[in-house]
Formats: C-alpha cells, sequence, structure tokens
C-alpha cells in the first residue's frame, strides 16, 4: 500500500505545479499510483490467444516484445480499425499548414491532441514533414505517450495498443514508465505486467513460459480480455474511482478531465470520500450518477457500427428505424473506433463526429420526470440538461495556468478554484455559457474557463509560444533565480520568490523579464492570454441535487449573471481572449474586481430570461408613468378637498 | 332626485371579477418580472396562476363582448363626431377648474349613456390598443417554444416580453386613474356603491339639462 505517498500528495499546496520525476518522465497520476492488482481470472467469451511479435512469430518462440497489432490482427482487421479511430490519429490525418487550425492559434497544424497546443503540457507537437521530425516524434511520445494508445502519427516508433483498452487489468504505469524511457518496442509488453506473462529484465521482458499453455496460446481470462472498462478511458481522460475506499485524489494535471472540470466517474459519494470538501456531509451524492447506475462510458461513447448500440438510422429517411444491423461477426472483425463524441469546447478533434453520441436525451425521456417544471419544453430547448444536472463540481478545478513566470520546479503556475485557505475545497458552479449546436441553435451549458498566460515569440518558424528550456535558460542561473528577477519581483524582501510572487503584473517586472528572454534568445517575446472553456458533462447528479431552484436562474442577479473568476491576476497590459475554436459565446464583460482579479460579468443577451431579463427603459418608463399618474390624482384629489373645504366654509 | 338601476347584476359580477383579476394578473406579474423584490407566491406558482388568469380574463373578456354586442351596448363606447371637441374641452375644464369651483358635472351619466366622451376615447384606446397588445404577447410569450418562427419574426422573445411588460404599466395607471375617477361623481363614493349596489340616484332630468346646457 502506498497510502503514505497518496496522503503526502493531498497535502501538497493546491496552487502547485507538477513537479517533474527524477528521471524527467511526466508525474504519476493518481490512477496509477493505485495499488497493482494481479491478475485475477475473468471470466471470458475471448478464444485463448497467441501473443505474437512485430514479425508474427509466437513470443514464447522468439523471446521477442509482444505486438498488439500482430496478435490481435489475425481475427481482428487492425490496419482497418487505427485508420477509423481519432484516437490513434489525434488529429494528425486532419493536419493543415500551421495557422489554419480551428484553434486560429498561428502554430497549430490540427484540431487534435498531435497538433494543437496543449496549454497545459505546454507541448508543442512536431509536425509532419518538418525537419529533424522523426526524433521530434520520438521525443513527443516519450513526454506525451502516457495519452497516446499508440499508432497514427507515431506508427514508426510505437504500435496501436489494443491491450491498454481492452485487458481489464492492462499496466498503464508500466507502460508509461517504458515509453518514457524510450523503449518504445516493449511498451505493449510492458502493459501486460498484471498478468504476471513475463517479468522485467533489464531493458526487455523475459516471458515466463510456465505461464503459457503447451500450445503457446494463452487463455482470454489469463488476459481479462474483453470490451474496454471505464478504468482503460481514465488512463487518459480523467479519474475513474471504482474502488470501495474512501477516493483521495492529488491534482494531477494528467487527470485531464478532473483537473479541467473538477468531476470524477465514480460511484463513491462524495461525502463517503476521504477529499477535504466544505460541507461534504451534506453532499451524498455520487461523484457521478451514471457511475453509481452501472452506466459505462462506451454506453454513450459507443462503436458507431456497434449491432446493439448504432441508432440504426441514416437509411431510407422513411425509416424511423432500420432493423439492419452488422453482424456480429463483421463487428467484432471491424468494430469501427471513431467513437461516438460529444461536440464539447475541448473536443476539437474529429468534428464531423460531434454530435454522434448518445445524450441524455438518448435514454431519458425528460418530459415524463420534469412534469413539475414550468414551460419544460422551453427549458430543454434553451439549456442543456447538464446546466442544472452538473449544477456544482467538488475536486479541484483549474482556474488558471501561468507560464510567464516559472514555478521553482520550472513549472507553470497553478491556481485551483474555490479552494479555501485551510485547502478546503468549496466546490465550483459552472459557468453557463451559450453553446453553438449541431443543428445551429445555441444552448445554454456549464462551463469551467480556464485562462492560460504565456510568453510568444516571432522566430523564422513564424509566432510560437516561447520555448520551455529558453524560459529556464532566461529566468534561471544555477537552478535558481536570476538576482535581476528576485529584485523585481520580491515583495516581502525575504530574498525568495514564493509562488504568490511569480506575478509579472506591472510595466517593470514585464520589462524585466522580458529583456532576460530576449538574452536568452528569444525573439520579440511578448505576453498572451488566453481562455480555453471546458465543457463540463460529466459528474451528473440526479435531480434531487441538480438546481431546481427557479430562483437560481429567474432572478436579477441569478447565477446567469454570476461573476465568474478567470484569473487571480493578470500580467500587465494583457487582455485574454477565448481560443478561436470554442463552439461557444464568451458573453458579457471582462473587468477586475476590487481583489485584482480578472472576472468574467456573463450575461444571457440571446435570450430572454423571465426575473432576470429586462429592459431598464421600459420599467422607468412605466414607472414614471404610474407615478406621474398617482402623483396627478392625489394632488388633484388634495386640491378637492381644500376647494370643498374653502367652500364650505364661505357658505353662510 | 331619483334612483335609477346603473348596473345589472352581469355588469356588476363582470367587471369586479375582470377587476380581481387584473390586479392579480398585476400582482403575479410584478412577482414573475422582479422575483427578487417582490415575494407573493413564489415564482413558479405565479408562473401557474398568471397562467391561468390570462386565460380566465381573456375569455372574461370574450364573454364581456358578446354582451355588449348582444345587448347594443357597445354603442355607448364609440365617441360621436359631433360635438366631440367642445365635449371633450368642457370635460378637462372641469376636471381642471369647475371640480374645484363646484360646478355641476357636464356630462350626466344614465344607464344607457355612461361614458363622458374623455371616458370613450380611453376605453376605445384600451380595449382595442393596449388591451390585444397585452393578450397577443402574452399568447406569444406562452407559446415562444411552439411558435419560435412567429415570436422570432416579431424581434424575439425579449421584444415581445418588453412590449407585454410596456402594456402593463400602462395598464396600472389605467387602473389608478380609472380608480380615482370613480371619486368625481355626485359624491366620492357615488360611482363605487352603484357599481356595488347597481342603482344610483341622479338629479332630475330638468336639473341634468339645465346643468349640461350651461357646461356647453
Amino acid at each position: 500500500m502506498r497510502w503514505w505517498l497518496v496522503a503526502l500528495c493531498s497535502l501538497t499546496p493546491l496552487v502547485v505545479s507538477a513537479s517533474e520525476t527524477e528521471a524527467g518522465f511526466p508525474p504519476p497520476s493518481a490512477e496509477l499510483l493505485q495499488p497493482r492488482p494481479r491478475t485475477p481470472a475473468q471470466p471470458s467469451l475471448h478464444p485463448p490467444i497467441t501473443l505474437r511479435d512485430s514479425k508474427g512469430v509466437a513470443v514464447v518462440k522468439s523471446g521477442e516484445a509482444a505486438s498488439a497489432e500482430r496478435t490481435c490482427d489475425g481475427c481482428h482487421d487492425v490496419r482497418w480499425i487505427e485508420a477509423h479511430s481519432y484516437h490513434t490519429k489525434l488529429g494528425a490525418d486532419e493536419s493543415t499548414a500551421r495557422g489554419r487550425s480551428p484553434s486560429g492559434r498561428a502554430w497549430d497544424f490540427s484540431p487534435g491532441l498531435f497538433g494543437r497546443w496543449d496549454p497545459m503540457s505546454y507541448d508543442l507537437a512536431p509536425m509532419p514533414g518538418e525537419a529533424k521530425f522523426v526524433d521530434h516524434i520520438a521525443e513527443w511520445e516519450k513526454q506525451q505517450g502516457w495519452r497516446h494508445v499508440g499508432g497514427g502519427p507515431a506508427a514508426a516508433l510505437v504500435d496501436g495498443n489494443c491491450f491498454l483498452c481492452h485487458l481489464r487489468n492492462a499496466d498503464n504505469q508500466t507502460r508509461v514508465g517504458w515509453l518514457g524511457r524510450g523503449l518504445f518496442a516493449w511498451a505493449d509488453t510492458a502493459t501486460l505486467a498484471s498478468t504476471g506473462l513475463a517479468t522485467e529484465n533489464g531493458e526487455r521482458w523475459q516471458w515466463r513460459k510456465e505461464r503459457f499453455e503447451p500450445d503457446g496460446s494463452v487463455p482470454a481470462a489469463t488476459l481479462g480480455l474483453g470490451r474496454p472498462t471505464d478504468r482503460a478511458c481514465g488512463f487518459c481522460h480523467g479519474v475513474v474511482y471504482q474502488q470501495p475506499e474512501p477516493m483521495l485524489l492529488a491534482t494531477d494535471p494528467h487527470q485531464r478531465m478532473t483537473e479541467t472540470q473538477g468531476v470524477v466517474f465514480s460511484p463513491q459519494r462524495i461525502s463517503d470520500s476521504a477529499m477535504n470538501v466544505a460541507g461534504k456531509d451534506t453532499l451524498s451524492l455520487p461523484w457521478d450518477v451514471h457511475a453509481e447506475r452501472l452506466v459505462s462510458c462506451a454506453s454513450c461513447h459507443f462503436s458507431p457500427n456497434h449491432p446493439a448500440y448504432s441508432y440504426g438510422t441514416g437509411g431510407p429517411g422513411h425509416l424511423r428505424f432500420d432493423a439492419r444491423r452488422v453482424e456480429i461477426t463483421e463487428y467484432l472483425r471491424r468494430p469501427d473506433h471513431q467513437f461516438a463524441k460529444g461536440q464539447s469546447t475541448q473536443a476539437t478533434v474529429a468534428s464531423p463526429l460531434d454530435g454522434s453520441m448518445r445524450r441524455c436525451e438518448g435514454c431519458h425521456d425528460a418530459p415524463k420526470v420534469h412534469l413539475w417544471l414550468p414551460r419544460a419544453e422551453r427549458h430543454f430547448s434553451a439549456m442543456l440538461c447538464e446546466s442544472c444536472h452538473v449544477s456544482a463540481a467538488y475536486a479541484p478545478a483549474r482556474q488558471e495556468t501561468d507560464w510567464t513566470m516559472l514555478t521553482a520546479a520550472h513549472e507553470a503556475r497553478v491556481v485551483y478554484r474555490e479552494i479555501r485557505d485551510d485547502r478546503f475545497i468549496l466546490g465550483f458552479r459552472p459557468v453557463l455559457l451559450p453553446r453553438q449546436q449541431p443543428d445551429g441553435t445555441r444552448k445554454l451549458a456549464p462551463n469551467n474557463l480556464v485562462t492560460t498566460w504565456f510568453w510568444t515569440e516571432k522566430s523564422s518558424e513564424g509566432t510560437r509560444p516561447v520555448p520551455l528550456e529558453t524560459l529556464v535558460r532566461a529566468f534561471f542561473t544555477n537552478d535558481t533565480y536570476r538576482p535581476e528577477l528576485v529584485r523585481a519581483l520580491d515583495r516581502d524582501n525575504d530574498g525568495r520568490l514564493q509562488d504568490s510572487e511569480l506575478v509579472l503584473d506591472t510595466a517593470v517586472k514585464v520589462t524585466v523579464a522580458s529583456d532576460l528572454l530576449i538574452a536568452a534568445g528569444a525573439q520579440s517575446p511578448t505576453i498572451t492570454g488566453e481562455i480555453q472553456p471546458y465543457g463540463m458533462h460529466h459528474g451528473v447528479s440526479t435531480g434531487r441535487f441538480a438546481t431546481r431552484e427557479c430562483s437560481a436562474c429567474h432572478t436579477h442577479d441569478s447565477r446567469l449573471s454570476e461573476p465568474f473568476v478567470l484569473a487571480s491576476s493578470v500580467p500587465f497590459g494583457v487582455t485574454p481572449r477565448l481560443v478561436g475554436d470554442a463552439n461557444l459565446v464568451l458573453q458579457g464583460e471582462l473587468a477586475r474586481d476590487a481583489l485584482g482579479r480578472l472576472v468574467l460579468h456573463p450575461t444571457v443577451a440571446n435570450l430572454h430570461v423571465f426575473g432576470h431579463s429586462r429592459s431598464y427603459a421600459i420599467d422607468i418608463t412605466g414607472l414614471v408613468l404610474l407615478i406621474s399618474v398617482m402623483a396627478g390624482a392625489a394632488t388633484h384629489a388634495l386640491l378637492r378637498v381644500r376647494s370643498t373645504r374653502r367652500r364650505r366654509k364661505e357658505q353662510p | 332626485m331619483k334612483r335609477v338601476e346603473m348596473y345589472s347584476a352581469f355588469e356588476r359580477v363582470w367587471h369586479w371579477l375582470q377587476a380581481l383579476t387584473i390586479i392579480l394578473l398585476l400582482l403575479t406579474g410584478v412577482e414573475i418580472h422582479a422575483p427578487g423584490g417582490f415575494h407573493l407566491l413564489g415564482f413558479a406558482r405565479a408562473t401557474w396562476v398568471h397562467e391561468a388568469l390570462a386565460l380566465f380574463t381573456i375569455a372574461n373578456a370574450f364573454l364581456a363582448l358578446f354582451y355588449h354586442l348582444a345587448t347594443g351596448a357597445i354603442r355607448q363606447f364609440f365617441p360621436q363626431p359631433r360635438d366631440f371637441f367642445s365635449l371633450a374641452i368642457a370635460q378637462i375644464t372641469y376636471y381642471l377648474r369647475g371640480i374645484f369651483t363646484g360646478a355641476p358635472h357636464p356630462f350626466v351619466h344614465e344607464p344607457g349613456r355612461k361614458l363622458n366622451v374623455l371616458q370613450q376615447v380611453t376605453y376605445l384606446l384600451v380595449l382595442n390598443l393596449v388591451l390585444p397588445a397585452q393578450v397577443v404577447t402574452g399568447v406569444l410569450m406562452w407559446k415562444a417554444q411552439e411558435w419560435a418562427p412567429l415570436v422570432n419574426r416579431l424581434g424575439g422573445l425579449h421584444q415581445v416580453a418588453h412590449v407585454h411588460v410596456l402594456c402593463a404599466w400602462i395598464f396600472a395607471a389605467f387602473i389608478v386613474m380609472h380608480v380615482y375617477l370613480t371619486t368625481t361623481g355626485r359624491t366620492p363614493l357615488a360611482h363605487l356603491r352603484a357599481m356595488v349596489l347597481g342603482w344610483e340616484e341622479l338629479p332630475d332630468e330638468k336639473a341634468a339639462h339645465e346643468a349640461s346646457h350651461e357646461a356647453k
């Protein structure tokens, strides 16, 4: 058990930067910190398989590294599968010239992870066809292989790793370790570590022949072969927690969904977790109700040609349901890995598949359970279900990433949302912003907005983020901050720079940092600010914990206009802008509050929300009219009373 | 003085029902419009009640229209071109001066002639412009989802709602004025009593005629 390590991680400040490990590998994620289970025999209908190497020879004979592609290719059309999988291609097949991708960034060349700059990892993918691409792709795979299943742009180095998703106990931790060491050929074998079929032996693995059948095959039960599990999705997408022990998380940039949206896919109740959530006792809701109700990731993000899950439409227009389906054998040979997807603001890859997933209304008959809701259909047409059913997030979620000054660990300064001074998580309410729907309409959707500040330069390759190496060279000497930086930023004059002091909020500080960057080789460095919205579609709660009070939206100062903090501090003279490929409208006004924070004051200009939307001109006009009439009537009445009294007095 | 039946039982019941529903519509409307500043039923309940009252008011209005058409009473709502301006000026002069000097009312209302020329003009505007606008915009807001294309053609829900709110303000002002003017009868409570009991004491014909002539 490594509880001490988990506990230690939880004690790290929540304004942190993830430190690199000694070997320079990405830090282990919370999921990877879970104890590795040894293979329990899992029932499986899959026939025994023969593990094969890259030449197709059984590994028990050759002793070489296993190749998932060659192993599975006997029955499944692996080449076809890889050709129909945005998980392997990561957008490389949608490449454009630099600066032409939907993000609008001058250095991006694709809408996917491979080619779209990731402000959290500061990763600049090499562009196919550019000089030294082969060298760069190896380095990229070492650093970013933790979120790449293999194949695609790195096909020359790393096979598509079927084992990673289709083995119940795939060992991702070991796989990532071997990728990080550049031992790509053994990555598939490392994924089998928990099966006990092979043991590490220096820079290779030794197959344990006694664990194989006499004919060289391996029972599927030993491998735990089957459909992908939620756990496998969690390797790259976020925390999936299915253990009975109280859940404890450390902040981890590798758990993207959790890090960016504060959500966890777990059936465990928040009140039963070991997280320091303020008011936890009252939060007797699961982290995600779908996890509690045994709905898996693949239930919604299914294979489009899955005989049971596919919509069965798309045939002749007069058919409401097309009963003709792919035979199960054909499906198993060529399961389409272009998984059904939503169209959240951050999921920009494979946009033709946007909205192909089974959304809430695909399973739920919402009108039946919203009889209490006035104008239910109007609500459904104006907002996504998540607007009420993802009312708050209780895992630490990122608010801003500041690369303009590096921490002592050479990482970005990261600030999380709604963390109290005593480190208790308060939870945050997502901001509701209008999202562009596939049918062209707009609906309010919940989002977290993460602001990133970073330096860009105009290099010979065009505008791009200043390389991390340049930043380190500019700001540090012998692994300590340069004296001129300390002089400029050390507010408390203690001779050291705290994380809270790493803010370039004055012209002088910006000039000092800029001069250092120029001296380190950066060309015309300028600070850029960017807002990346993250649509929140997981962490769903039942109606009991959803937003039910009308006043949440139908008051003048409701959550629809609730200020949403974008950044705790702002570099001098910089205004962030929305990334170009966000399919939502950043309606509202950016302003600084009394604490100097950058705040979005959202509006719902395109919607009329009763109780919230109003025209001051009409209300003032009406009020003036009413008051005038009342005043006129009162004055007239008063004069009548006086004149009547006067007349009575005058009468004899 | 003579005692005449000014309002039939139907007219009185209709009037007070309409008054009650309009006041409740205004109150629930205020709660829907500014739920943070005014709390009566709660937003959701206020919405339900507002919609129900609106339907009732529309039905009541149509009943009244039928009644006035069937009985011919609708004629008294239309001002006659003959003497229109002189009557209007006389009425305005009375409200601005005569009422303070004890001058006789230039218009003596009777069972078949209840509205003076200013009232006729006001009712003509309220019943033919403000009320239809209020009803139409209300229905459009109610059916905004189903009739979205129509609502959008009219400028969207924003514009429709703004017209609805403006009409509500006008109705509120109209009610204040209406209630105040009920006190301008022979005695401050004469008109109100008539609308409650149906009977009102009127001057005899000769006196009324002289008063009317003097006012002209």
